[in-house]
């Protein structure tokens, strides 16, 4: 059962190894996208560049692709997409 | 229409998948394929291999988004789309899309659409490995975001 008041947030690909991490879970009541991404780029420098705007491409929350701001309610899973490369 | 998506680590067959499309489809008068394969020197470096990364679940979900949208413009009877993870080696396919129509125009352009909006939108992510044992993984192609904006345009 999940805990209330938590955000699952999964690194792919690119982000997953300039930041060392491939998940983690983090305190969160819900907020927009950009919100999240801000919190995340105050944790220190390596932070703020690996996640400067060109290298977060798009986000999923709950494992659908949002195009916008979209808001991230508390227990989803938010993950971070580089930009992509396939084809 | 019929469609199907397949991720997977193995190789595919092209001529396999012609005979499915050929069963699937009816009154088919045109099939076009693409494959895409595994360039051996892209840079000064030599390529061992590329290693792709996908995000399982909601690839497939993109790519489905993709085929329906080409299916709302063209009159589309099969499209199948293959995409290769894992470690590929140099000269190895990576991706089929396959598209059966009545007519080669339909046939051509949905092709390109969903090959087009795959580079852009279906979350995969490649990794050059080459021969010295460097990697890196690669840059998004301006061009390829050219290409999906033209068909917005459209």
């Amino acid at each position: 059962m999940a805990l209330a008041n938590m955000l699952k947030i999964i690194y792919m690909a690119k982000l997953k190894e300039q930041l060392a991490i491939a998940e983690e879970t983090i305190e969160w009541t819900g907020g927009t996208c950009d919100e999240l991404i801000q919190l995340l780029r105050s944790r220190n420098e390596l932070w703020h560049t690996t996640l400067a705007p060109e290298n977060v491409y798009k986000l999923a929350v709950n494992k659908s692709i949002v195009h916008q701001n979209a808001y991230i309610p508390e227990n989803a899973e938010v993950a971070l997409l580089p930009p992509v490369t396939g084809g | 229409m019929v469609h199907a998506i397949s991720i997977q680590t193995a190789d595919f067959s092209l001529e396999t998948e012609e005979k499915l499309a050929e069963a699937s489809s009816k009154n088919c008068g045109a099939l076009v394929s693409f494959t895409g394969k595994v360039r051996g020197k892209d840079h000064e470096q030599l390529l061992s291999h590329l290693y792709l990364e996908h995000f399982p679940g909601v690839t497939e979900q993109e790519i489905e988004k993709i085929i329906l949208a080409a299916q709302q413009k063209w009159p589309l009877q099969y499209v199948k789309v293959i995409h290769r993870i894992g470690n590929i080696k140099t000269g190895e396919r990576i991706v089929l899309v396959l598209t059966a129509c009545e007519h080669r125009k339909d046939a051509y352009q949905a092709n390109e659409f969903i090959m087009d909006y795959l580079k852009t939108e279906a979350p995969f992510w490649k990794k050059e490995c080459f021969a010295n044992g460097d990697a890196c993984w690669v840059d998004m192609k301006k061009s390829d975001l050219d290409h999906t904006q033209r068909w917005k345009q459209a």
